[in-house]
């Protein structure tokens, strides 16, 4: 059953979100704005989403036994980075897509950021276009796993 | 002034600040994402904008200030300010924010206070022009007519 669907127009073409699955989403971000941003674009695309300000409470929400199929992370955050948070979430078996978010655009901090076990790496501000592309492919992974 | 005029204004204003450049593609998907279900949405991530800036403005007079200056917490601030500038689509400031993170690699303090000089510069200049384009947005609502959408 088709679970979210979304439409609107983006720069003269159709953005469609069409997903087989519902997905949860989970929002890693010191930015105010930047993560009012990426929940809103969550929301026109119907994910249930939630939001946190540092890795660390990323990692409490998992060891506290939530499960989220998609994870946006930025990389410098107080407190907890994305790198580490993504390293410790990955060493408790956390095999959710971990999409690490950045306006950091050094080749070799994005390098950094992918080795410690992201799925993909994104300049902000994510497009509508590359967040729905993102979203298919979490779509597939939960038909997979 | 009729909803027609109003409108007029808007779309130069608008036009305007796409065209020198205070504005890129970013505002524009902003504004796709308004809807009747989200209304304010724009006028709300931009007022975030405002605050975080100011904040984050104060936070880097207060560190380039210091006898010795700690450029990796320079780097944090200007970081986050390049971020939340891009997240609105507020050009100008992002430009000027990749150049002070040049300065703050090089530890170059003289480069550092010349960039807040600009980046407050062109903060300024952006909040009162996206102030002028709300106010007007008022306006055409308060006529009786809607905020149009710009291609």
């Amino acid at each position: 059953m088709m679970q979210s669907t979304g439409n609107s127009t983006c720069g003269g073409s159709k953005v469609i979100v069409k997903l087989r699955n519902k997905i949860c989403a989970l929002v890693v971000d010191d930015n105010t704005v930047s993560r009012k941003l990426l929940m809103t674009m969550l929301s026109w695309a119907k994910i249930k989403a939630q939001e946190v300000e540092n890795g660390k409470e990323a990692i409490d929400l998992f060891a506290s036994g939530a499960n989220f199929h998609v994870i946006f992370i930025d990389m410098d955050m107080p407190i907890m980075d994305g790198p580490e948070t993504t390293r410790i979430l990955r060493s408790m078996g956390v095999n959710s897509r971990i999409v690490g978010v950045s306006a950091q655009s050094k080749a070799s901090d994005k390098a950094m950021f992918i080795g410690a076990g992201l799925n993909e790496f994104h300049e902000k501000p994510l497009s509508r276009t590359k967040l729905v592309e993102i979203l298919h492919h979490v779509d597939a992974d939960i038909g997979i796993n | 002034m009729d909803v027609n005029q109003l409108q007029r204004r808007w779309f130069d204003l608008t036009a305007s600040l796409f065209r020198e450049g205070f504005l890129d593609d970013q505002y524009t998907q902003l504004q796709q994402l308004q809807d009747e279900s989200n209304p304010d949405f724009v006028f709300e991530v931009v007022s975030l904008f405002f605050d975080d800036s100011e904040r984050l403005l104060n936070d880097l007079a207060t560190a380039l200030d210091q006898p010795v200056v700690d450029f990796r917490k320079v780097d944090a601030h200007v970081h986050q300010f390049k971020g939340s500038s891009s997240s609105i689509g507020a050009q100008r400031v992002k430009n000027v924010c990749i150049a002070f993170r040049n300065y703050c690699e090089e530890n170059n303090r003289e480069g550092c206070w010349r960039c807040l000089q600009q980046v407050k510069h062109e903060y300024a200049l952006v909040k009162s022009k996206l102030e002028s384009l709300f106010r007007l947005e008022q306006e055409i609502v308060a006529a009786g007519g809607s905020v149009p959408m710009m291609e």
